[in-house]
């Protein structure tokens, strides 16, 4: 798997995280939207990607987001804006929160550490 | 390391092959990325540059300063983008001795009033605080007594390391500070004429510190000597590169954000539908053939419908690009649109199964901010109402920077094309 691969394989979960609920709003296609160009994906396939992600729900969840992001800051990056998704309206989906957990197991970030980032993102 | 998110910084200077960033995480000396530069408001424009860390420190604000090389086979353009530096410091080499200096002696590279810079023959560690003596060549034999305090070292070759020294403001060092920068502000205008030393000058009174904005309060109620908004006593110095002086203002900077970006509010949110409609022809069955006049590329459309603000519906994909043109694969169906993005590489995108497409520019070099998809709008159900009631249809509406539609298409899905 190159690095752009690499990249959309993460993406895909923060396609996870925001269709747990069973839809995505403005503001989640927004956030992912601009996530994925801070990620430097190219338009030819970010266009696409996000697309896809939009408009129907990932077929497969993911299960190897922490063997993607062997950095340890990589990590907490990811699962800061993983946070952030998760909190971007104010109603928050207990879904949204189980698939968060689950990521951020996948991430080997702790309950402490996740309540840190949501106090810094919120 | 997969580079989740590319390294950001604020662009500081870039001169010749050194770049001089802010950044919010510190980087370890050699370390080689490929970083995302920002330039100050408004421009607000963005380039990436890979570098090679050559010192970190710590900087204003809680940022730290990122001393870097350029690699790559092109050297980036000169810039200069925020200032951090307190005080305008010139290239002049004064002889300085001190008893904390490795060899005793050394000349300065650069001098300002908030601090130098000299190649020293050892490294000394960041913090520590000498007394240095300057022994000025203009006037002859005039000298001044300083206490300075390392703020960072940067190797250079063997054991030599060009080392940045801040000035400390110390109570009785003011006079010699005040000296010092009468001395710098006349070698500034007078290159020529010598230098006449104050016999003495009267001490400052408490209120006038020689900075006047407020200070940082630390935590015992200690003032830091630190003006507010301008470099702490670190940034005053220079780096190691002999760059130019930067401007004297302090610098009106947004924040590095390890933040998540805010989305833009929407002029009318929208939820998504989680299933498609699947909508239902009402129209008369000798009306259904229309569509076929609207799947061959129109033509472009009056001003009227140019500048009219479309009914806002779907989710939005942020991007900017340049629409430079499309073209119809007949046999397939499928449409294929070219955008240009930021760095001028095209980008091709396929629109498979197209049931239409709708321009409502004049021209085909558009510049575009963003698209909107939707599984339900009027224009999906008008193309779509012959297609059983398969559903799976998406609306793409490619817009400009005034939200108005440049494009309408109807297609099953949109995928990227290797050319």
């Amino acid at each position: 798997m190159d690095e752009a691969d690499g990249k959309i394989a993460v993406l895909g979960a923060f396609f996870e995280l925001a269709w747990a609920d069973g839809s995505i709003t403005p503001e989640e296609a927004e956030f992912l939207s601009a996530l994925a160009a801070d990620m430097d994906i190219s338009l030819g396939r970010r266009i696409p990607i996000l697309v896809k992600g939009l408009t129907q729900p990932p077929s497969t969840r993911i299960t190897n987001l922490g063997e993607l992001l062997n950095d340890e800051d990589e990590r907490y990056q990811v699962a800061e804006r993983l946070v952030a998704l998760c909190f971007l309206t104010p109603q928050l989906s207990f879904k949204q929160t189980q698939s968060l957990a689950g990521l951020a197991l996948q991430l080997s970030i702790e309950a402490e550490e996740l309540e840190e980032m949501r106090l810094r993102v919120c | 390391m997969l580079g989740f998110l590319k390294p950001r910084g604020e662009l500081v200077e870039i001169s010749g092959r050194t770049v001089v960033f802010l950044s919010a995480k510190p980087f370890k000396t050699e370390q080689r990325f490929e970083v995302k530069l920002w330039m100050p408001e408004p421009s607000r424009e963005s380039f990436s540059v890979p570098v090679k860390v050559l010192s970190c420190r710590s900087g204003p604000e809680g940022f730290y300063v990122v001393v870097s090389t350029a690699e790559g086979r092109r050297e980036p353009p000169n810039r200069i983008g925020y200032t951090v530096r307190g005080f305008p410091r010139a290239p002049h080499r004064i002889s300085i001795k001190s008893e904390g200096l490795p060899g005793y002696r050394a000349v300065t590279k650069d001098l300002s009033r908030g601090g130098f810079c000299a190649e020293l023959d050892g490294e000394l560690p960041e913090g520590k605080i000498l007394q240095v003596h300057f022994e000025f060549d203009d006037p002859l034999g005039w000298t001044l007594d300083l206490q300075a305090k390392v703020a960072w070292a940067c190797w250079r070759s063997q054991n030599r390391y060009d080392t940045g020294f801040a000035f400390l403001e110390a109570p009785q060092s003011a006079l010699a500070l005040e000296q010092m920068s009468q001395w710098l502000e006349h070698r500034a205008t007078h290159e020529l004429v010598p230098f006449k030393p104050p016999d003495k000058l009267p001490p400052k009174r408490p209120s006038e510190p020689p900075n006047q904005l407020p200070r940082r309060e630390l935590a015992g109620g200690d003032d830091d000597p630190t003006p507010l908004g301008l470099p702490t006593i670190s940034d005053d110095d220079p780096t190691p590169t002999g760059l130019p002086s930067l401007p004297q203002p302090p610098p009106t900077r947004r924040s590095i954000s390890l933040a998540v970006p805010q989305p833009k509010p929407l002029e009318r949110p929208s939820t998504f539908p989680l299933q498609p409609s699947k909508a239902k022809s009402s129209l008369p069955a000798e009306a259904e053939d229309d569509t076929l006049l609207v799947k061959v590329p129109s033509q472009p459309t009056s001003s009227s419908d140019e500048d009219s603000v479309p009914e806002d519906v779907g989710l939005h994909i942020r991007f900017e690009a340049l629409l430079r043109g499309w073209a119809w694969e007949g046999a397939d169906d499928a449409l294929t649109l070219v955008l240009e993005d930021e760095h001028g590489d095209d980008h091709w995108l396929e629109f498979t199964a197209c049931r239409g497409i709708q321009a409502r520019c004049r021209q085909r070099e558009t510049r575009l901010t963003g698209m909107a998809v939707a599984m339900d709008s009027s224009l999906l159900q008008e193309l779509t109402r012959d297609e059983e009631q398969e559903g799976g249809w998406i609306h793409f509406r490619l817009y400009d920077d005034h939200q108005r539609t440049v494009v309408d298409i109807v297609a099953r899905e949109c995928r990227g094309l290797e050319r």
